[in-house]
This record gives C-alpha cells, sequence and structure tokens, in this order.
C-alpha cells in the first residue's frame, strides 16, 4: 500500500463511516487541512527530548515539513551532544535549547511541541506546554503515575489543547484495514487477544561506566530504573495494551499478571520478563508476554475469531476455513432450488495464495508506510485545525492507565481494576 | 501395526464403521477412520473402494453399499444440503451433502476430515513423521518394513506405472527439482519406478537407487478421496459430492434433480467458462495440470510436472481430466496422461478399469482450450458405471477417440 492507496483506503472508509465512528482520527487524512505555503499559515513545533526517539521524530517531521509548511522552530534537550546534533540536523534553523521552561518562555512562537523525554519527565512537560497553550505530541506512554496521567488528560481537556500520545499503529495502514475487516465480522466473534514482544537485548540505550546503579546510568539508560520507567509494561506494553482496548472497542474489566528480574542481574530495577492476562467485557482474553531474554517470538498481536486469526504486526491473516471454490455457492444453490446444471467446479488445484502451509494471506498488499511518520503528519494537520478527535487522548489515557494497574497487579499479586477516580 | 487402527469386527469389506451415524456414541466415531484394506472376490484390492460395490437393486442411480444397519437408511429430505470446507493437503477441501440438515451432516464431516487428515499424515512429503518421508529416509540403505495400507499403495503405484508406459511414476520429484536440463537427462537412468523394489510377502520395500524419492503428489488426494467416499456411504448418506483442491471430486449418488452430479471443468483462463464436462454416478473426475489455481481463478504455473522419458518439465498450458470409478485411478491417469502426446494414448495398456479422460491445451491465448476425449471400457468384470458409453462391451484393442469442440457456454 502505497501513500495514495493509503488515502483512497481511509476515504472510503470514511464514506462507509467506518472511520468516523471507529477511528476518527484518520477523518485528518481524508479531510486534510489546507497548508498554504505562506509563514503565516506554518505550524511551528518545538521538539523536548532528541536523544534516540527524539531524533527518529524529527527526522520523521523533516520528510513532510515542506510539503505541509511544517517549521521546527526550536529542540530541546539537556544533554548537549544530542541538543547540538539536532540543532545541526535543523541547519541551524531550530533554536536549541537545555530547559524545557526556558524553550516555552523565551523561545520563539510555537504551535504545538513533540515530546520525547523519560517517561517521569513527560507530565511536567506536558502540562506546562498545554498550560501555555500549546498543543503536544508525547510519546507513550503518558506518565508514570496513575495521577500525573490523569493530570495530563484534565489538563488538555481543561485547555482545550490537542494532547496526542505517540501510539503511532493508531495510524498503521494494517491496523486501519485490519480493524475495518474485524468490525465487519471478517473474524468472526473475538474470542481472544494475544500479544508478545520478545528480543534477546541487554536493552541499554548508552555504556555507562561504573553501570547499572550510578547515577549517570539512571539519567541516560533511564528505562530500567523504577523512578523513570515501569519498564517493559510502558516501554513496549503500552503499545499493545491500546491496541487491545482499540481492536474490542472497550476497556479491561481487570488485569492480572506476573514479571520477574531472571537473567538481567545486574543491578537494573525493572523486570525482563512479564506476563499479563487483561481480562475484557463478554469473558474475553488478552494475554501478553515480554521477555528480555529471547526473540524467537519476536513482537507480535494476533486477534483470535471463530472465522479467522489476524495478526497485526505481522500483516498476516488466516482464515479457519479456505475459501470458497467460486462455483460452490452455485452448486449449493442448485441443490436447494432443484436446479439441475453443470457447474465449473473442477479445474487445476487451489492452492494458498501465500505458500505457507495453509495459507496466511497478507493484511495490506505492499506496505511501505511508516506509521511513526503519519502519526506525526495528523498531529501536524489536528494543530493546524485547531483541535482533535477526542478519541485521540482517550487512546492514550486509557493505554497508560492500564499500563500502571498491569504494574499494581504483578507488584500486589492480585487483580486490579480501574479506580473510580480514574474513569473518564 | 502402524497406520492399522481399527482391528475389531465390522463391515466385512472395510472394517469397522462403529454404526449407524447419529446414533453411535461420540467417543466411537473415531474408530471409523484408519486403514483396512478393501477386499473383492472379483478383482485385484486396487484400484478403487467404490468399484467392487454391487449396485442397489433398487436405485440404478447409486452404488452405494447398503449400510451397515437397516435403521441407517434415512428418508431423503428434499432441497436440504448440508456443506463445509477445511484446509486439507496443501488445499482446500470441500463437502457437500444432499438431503440432510447440516446439524445431522457435521459428524460424518468431522469423520471425513479425520481420514483425510490420517492420509495426509501417512503420505505428506512435506511432513518429517510422515510414513512416506520415512521410506524415504530409510528405504534408500536398508529393506524398509511398510504396513500393509502402504504396501497396497505400492502396488496400485506399481501397476499404474506399467499401465501407463511409465507415464505414471511416482519416483521423479528429486529430478524434477533439479534446475539443470542437461544434468536432468544425465540423471534419468538413476530414476524411475524400477528402481522401487517391493516385497509383499515380507512388507518390504528397498529402494535400489539412492537418488529416487516417492512422492505422493500424483495420487495421494485420490487416495483420501476414496477413503472419504467411503465414509460417506458407509454411515448412510445417500447423495454427496466431494472435492478436494477442486483437482479432485467425488460424486456419491445424484443432485436432488437428476441423475449423478454434473461436473463441469473450468475454462482456465476465463473461470465461468466450462471447458469440459463429466457427470458423475458414483466416480470421481481429477484433473492434473501443468500449472494451479490462486484464489482469484488465475493458473500459475506448476513447475513440478516432469515427462519421465525426456526429463524435461510441461511447459505447455495444459490440463487433463479423467473420470473413474476410483478417485486414486483417476488421479494415476490423468498424472500419466498430461506428460503424453494425445496420439500416444491409445497404444497404453490403459487402466484396469473403466476410464475416460479429457485433454484441455490452451494454446490460443484468446479463445477456448482445445479438446481431445478419450475412454477406455473395462476390462474388468467388477461392475462400476461412469457414462453410459461404459455399457459398451469390453474390447481390450478397442479404444475410442475423439477430438470435439468444448462447450463455451458461459456461466451466468
Amino acid at each position: 500500500m502505497n501513500r495514495r492507496e493509503f488515502l483512497h483506503t481511509v476515504r472510503a472508509l470514511t464514506a462507509n463511516g467506518l472511520v468516523m465512528s471507529a477511528m476518527p482520527w484518520f477523518d485528518v487524512f481524508a479531510a486534510p487541512p489546507a497548508a498554504a505555503s505562506a509563514a503565516s499559515d506554518r505550524v511551528r513545533l518545538g521538539f523536548i527530548g532528541v536523544g534516540s526517539r527524539g531524533r527518529t521524530l524529527l527526522l520523521n517531521v523533516q520528510s513532510f515539513q515542506e510539503r505541509l509548511n511544517v517549521e521546527i522552530a526550536a529542540v530541546c534537550d539537556t544533554y548537549p551532544e544530542h541538543l547540538e546534533r539536532a540543532v545541526a540536523l535543523t541547519g541551524g534553523a531550530a533554536q536549541g535549547f537545555d530547559d524545557y521552561r526556558r524553550m516555552l518562555q523565551e523561545g520563539p512562537a510555537l504551535d504545538g511541541v513533540v515530546i520525547a523525554t523519560p517517561l517521569h519527565e513527560h507530565a511536567g512537560m506536558t502540562c506546562d506546554a498545554l498550560e501555555a497553550g500549546l498543543h503536544v505530541f508525547c510519546e507513550k506512554a503518558m506518565a508514570r503515575t496513575l495521577p500525573d496521567v490523569r493530570r495530563m488528560y484534565d489538563t488538555s481537556q481543561r485547555t482545550g489543547r490537542i494532547l496526542q500520545i505517540g501510539h503511532q499503529r493508531m495510524f498503521n495502514p494494517v491496523y486501519l484495514e485490519s480493524m475495518e475487516r474485524i468490525r465487519r465480522g471478517d473474524a468472526g466473534a473475538i474470542t481472544m487477544l494475544h500479544g508478545c514482544w520478545m528480543r534477546n537485548t541487554e536493552w541499554l540505550f548508552y555504556d555507562v561506566p561504573g553501570g547499572r546503579g550510578t547515577p549517570l546510568d539512571r539519567q541516560r539508560n533511564w528505562r530500567l530504573y523504577e523512578e523513570s520507567s515501569a519498564g517493559l509494561l510502558t516501554e513496549l506494553g503500552s503499545h499493545h495494551f491500546q491496541v487491545a482496548n482499540w481492536v474490542l472497542d472497550a476497556e479491561p474489566e481487570w488485569v492480572m499478571g506476573s514479571g520477574s528480574l531472571n537473567f538481567y542481574t545486574d543491578g537494573r530495577e525493572v523486570d525482563d520478563n512479564i506476563s499479563l492476562i487483561f481480562r475484557y467485557p463478554g469473558g474475553v482474553h488478552f494475554t501478553y508476554e515480554c521477555l528480555n531474554s529471547n526473540a524467537h517470538n519476536g513482537m507480535n498481536f494476533q486477534v483470535f475469531g471463530h472465522k479467522a486469526t489476524y495478526e497485526l504486526e505481522a500483516n498476516k491473516t488466516y482464515l479457519e476455513t479456505p475459501p470458497e471454490p467460486p462455483a460452490l455457492r452455485r452448486l449449493i444453490h442448485s441443490i436447494e432450488t432443484g436446479l439441475f446444471e453443470t457447474i465449473p467446479i473442477g479445474g487445476a488445484t487451489w492452492i494458498p495464495d501465500q505458500p505457507v502451509e495453509y495459507g496466511g494471506d497478507y493484511i495490506s498488499e505492499d506496505y511501505q508506510l511508516n506509521d511513526t511518520q503519519l502519526s506525526l503528519e495528523a498531529f501536524a494537520g489536528f494543530v493546524r485545525r485547531g483541535q482533535a478527535p477526542s478519541e485521540l487522548t482517550t487512546q492514550g489515557y486509557l493505554s497508560s492507565v492500564w499500563t500502571l494497574l498491569a504494574e499494581q497487579a504483578i507488584k500486589t499479586r492480585q487483580a486490579v481494576a480501574l479506580p473510580p477516580e480514574y474513569r473518564i | 501395526m502402524p497406520g492399522r487402527r481399527s482391528e475389531q469386527e465390522g463391515c466385512p469389506a472395510v472394517g469397522p464403521i462403529g454404526g449407524c451415524f447419529g446414533y453411535i456414541p461420540k467417543d466411537s466415531l473415531v474408530q471409523v477412520t484408519g486403514y483396512v484394506p478393501i477386499t473383492s472376490p472379483s478383482g485385484p484390492l486396487f484400484p478403487g473402494i467404490l468399484t467392487h460395490m454391487p449396485p442397489r437393486e433398487s436405485d440404478s442411480d447409486s452404488l452405494a453399499a447398503e449400510p451397515l444397519h437397516p435403521s441407517c437408511a434415512r428418508p431423503t429430505m428434499a432441497n436440504s444440503v448440508a456443506h463445509a470446507g477445511f484446509f486439507c493437503m496443501g488445499t482446500r477441501c470441500h463437502i457437500v451433502v444432499s438431503g440432510v440438515p447440516q446439524e445431522e451432516a457435521d459428524p460424518l464431516i468431522r469423520m471425513v476430515k479425520k481420514e483425510l487428515e490420517r492420509v495426509e499424515d501417512l503420505l505428506s512429503w512435506f511432513r518429517p513423521h510422515s510414513e512416506i518421508s520415512r521410506i524415504n529416509r530409510e528405504a534408500p540403505a536398508a529393506e524398509t518394513a511398510v504396513d500393509e495400507e502402504l504396501m497396497d499403495l505400492l502396488l496400485a503405484c506399481r501397476d499404474a506405472h506399467r499401465r501407463t508406459g511409465g507415464a505414471f511414476d511416482p519416483t521423479l520429484r528429486p529430478l524434477a527439482d533439479e534446475p539443470d536440463p542437461d544434468r536432468r537427462l544425465e540423471l534419468l537412468a538413476e530414476f524411475g519406478m524400477r528402481h522401487v523394489r517391493l516385497d509383499p510377502d515380507r512388507g518390504t520395500v528397498r529402494f535400489d537407487s539412492p537418488r529416487i524419492r516417492l512422492d505422493a503428489g500424483g495420487f495421494g488426494k485420490g487416495y483420501a478421496l476414496d477413503r472419504a467416499a467411503e465414509i460417506v456411504r458407509r454411515c448412510g448418506f445417500r447423495d454427496a459430492l466431494l472435492s478436494l483442491g477442486e483437482s479432485s471430486i467425488t460424486g456419491i449418488g445424484s443432485h436432488p434433480a437428476g441423475s449423478g452430479w454434473p461436473v463441469g471443468i473450468r475454462d482456465a483462463r476465463h473461470p465461468n467458462r466450462l471447458a469440459g464436462e463429466f457427470r458423475l454416478r458414483n466416480a470421481s473426475v481429477c484433473t492434473s495440470g501443468t500449472f494451479q489455481t490462486g484464489s482469484d481463478g488465475t493458473p500459475r504455473p506448476d513447475p513440478h510436472i516432469l515427462n519421465p522419458r525426456t526429463s524435461q518439465h510441461v511447459r505447455d498450458l495444459l490440463t487433463v481430466s479423467c473420470m473413474s470409478g476410483s478417485a486414486m485411478e483417476a488421479e494415476f491417469w490423468s498424472t500419466a496422461l498430461l506428460v503424453l502426446p494425445f496420439d500416444e494414448w491409445r497404444a497404453l495398456e490403459g487402466p484396469s478399469s473403466d476410464l475416460q479422460a479429457q485433454r484441455f491445451a490452451y494454446s490460443d491465448p484468446a479463445g477456448p482450450p482445445d479438446c481431445s476425449r478419450h475412454e477406455w471400457p473395462s476390462r474388468m468384470s467388477a461392475g462400476m458405471e461412469t457414462d453410459k458409453k461404459a455399457e459398451a462391451p469390453a474390447d481390450p484393442e478397442r479404444s475410442n477417440d475423439t477430438l470435439f469442440h468444448p462447450q463455451t457456454v458461459s456461466a451466468p
């Protein structure tokens, strides 16, 4: 699927009402706001955090900034090397800051900010930016604590500013096409979900002298420490928790699970393996595992229905029963109606479309689109409009809340439900 | 003995079936499947399960055996139909049972599926644990014991190899996979069914060439269908159509509105048009082609078809459909006739039972295929019915060739 086909699909789904009801955020592609080339129409963005993920986001914005008339006006990072690198990437066009507050107060006029900092810093930065009247794209998960997640959500509601969380699968054409098919019943009744994210990695973004536990390591490899991250849950799992809610169009009733550090016992604090069960309405379970010491199962998200399986990360679908020969319906009809006719049902052997045992067809053919880029394009479009569908924020909110409830479940060894104060 | 799962008392012809459908405890259904050799007082074990069955006096259209118990005979419900599809043997299987509601056919469908899965597990080239795979591993080096079912199949293959003048040859797959035509020609002498040494008394097989491997691709689906058809009829269902990948189709009994099952062969380039037609009356039609069919009905080249005489791949867009009382026999012959020029067909010894063959050559990209037809009448006293023409007197010297223009009736 190329961009043209993607847009065609989005418009078709908009026409049949699916986009508007189940994934209204795609509307920004179906009816993109006009991006005039004048400087006055420019969307001006600032970046807070331009480390590994922040740099990726910046490069993605640069890939469409001319087409959509977007300007990267400011960048901020406390780590000088990253800051210099980001300024250089903009050819010196962006103004550099080592303190985001200064960027918000003294920097160039901005319409929105893109935040890609350690998890525990998200809430303060997001709320300050929203209070300053800016729209916010914040990397997932939203925050380290439930009160902070709630504060971010409430602030965006109160200020009327956009808060988009970096769940790029919400903009993935494979997911888009899958949701359409699942909602029209192609998979049958959804009876179970399964997801996993397995890697064989130390998960070190930086080699730090002194190793784990040093103040510098806590700052640089922040994903490994409890004060700044819930580890696999917030950094990986939250993506798929959002997908589960989206597929089922519901939120869990409760979550239970367990986790441990059974391999990387080097002083890090977050689990290197987790296993969870989310229970959804209708008795549907979503089971999920993450592992850092074996990559065999890779990353997968499976939707099991009584008619088909959808593997969303693999872009594959498997039917429980094969497609019918074109003439079979006619044969059955001829029996039912007593019509004696010759039906062209014979011929050379039918083979599945993919040469894998018993099929597995691509959900989306020739899929080439980068969903991170699409999600940022969408953000630019929403900023230009000055508003975004509320589902954009609630998807991120519910994912983050249930990520942190899963952490509670692991720590307390209890099934954990949503406390009333976090209902929205 | 491996593969021989049903040992209890039961039907003398096909072994224990466990009783009539719908009346048997669920647990005993599993005993229906499993190999029991087909015996006939009037002929060899093979080919075919259907061929030895005497026709019912009261039903000239049906050669189905009597159900095990009189209580199995069920009244036919007009115009009700049950059907199901599932993946099997690398393709799709569809079962249509006429005259019964779905819930009555469902246990039968489960039983058929189980039997097809058993046969696949026995014959699959792709499964390391299949019997064929075990033979392919062991028989090049040593006398290898095989069970009765495999031995019967291998004897039937050897017989078909002889009758087709060597055109049916299940040992060639490694040669077909060799891309270099010169190398294939060099290796040709090291391939062939003659290198398969069978000892039926001792129940062993030995390859005397290290290169050959047995591949059931040319007969496995037919065998599976014969097994499935037997289960359908033994369970007392009179009218059904079974399809394995559409290339192997068995018609049992009749369509409710006529005699037998009228089955059309698709025009490979125009899937809604008929290239040819067969009337299946307790018979099967199998189609071999130099291509396979995708879900959109379009042809996709199959590189595995090799002429055993020349070691060259058959590259023309071509299919051969054969109808016989036995699906396996139909498969043997459609596989063999695909690689032989039509003018050589009449010189063959011919099948062991009635067989009608139609050849479709797609030489004109725009038009319908050129069709040629040949029939072999029965040489055996054991009756089977393929077509009215089969009632012609059996005469080994007589053959019936026809060239005819295909039907170009477009399906609505």
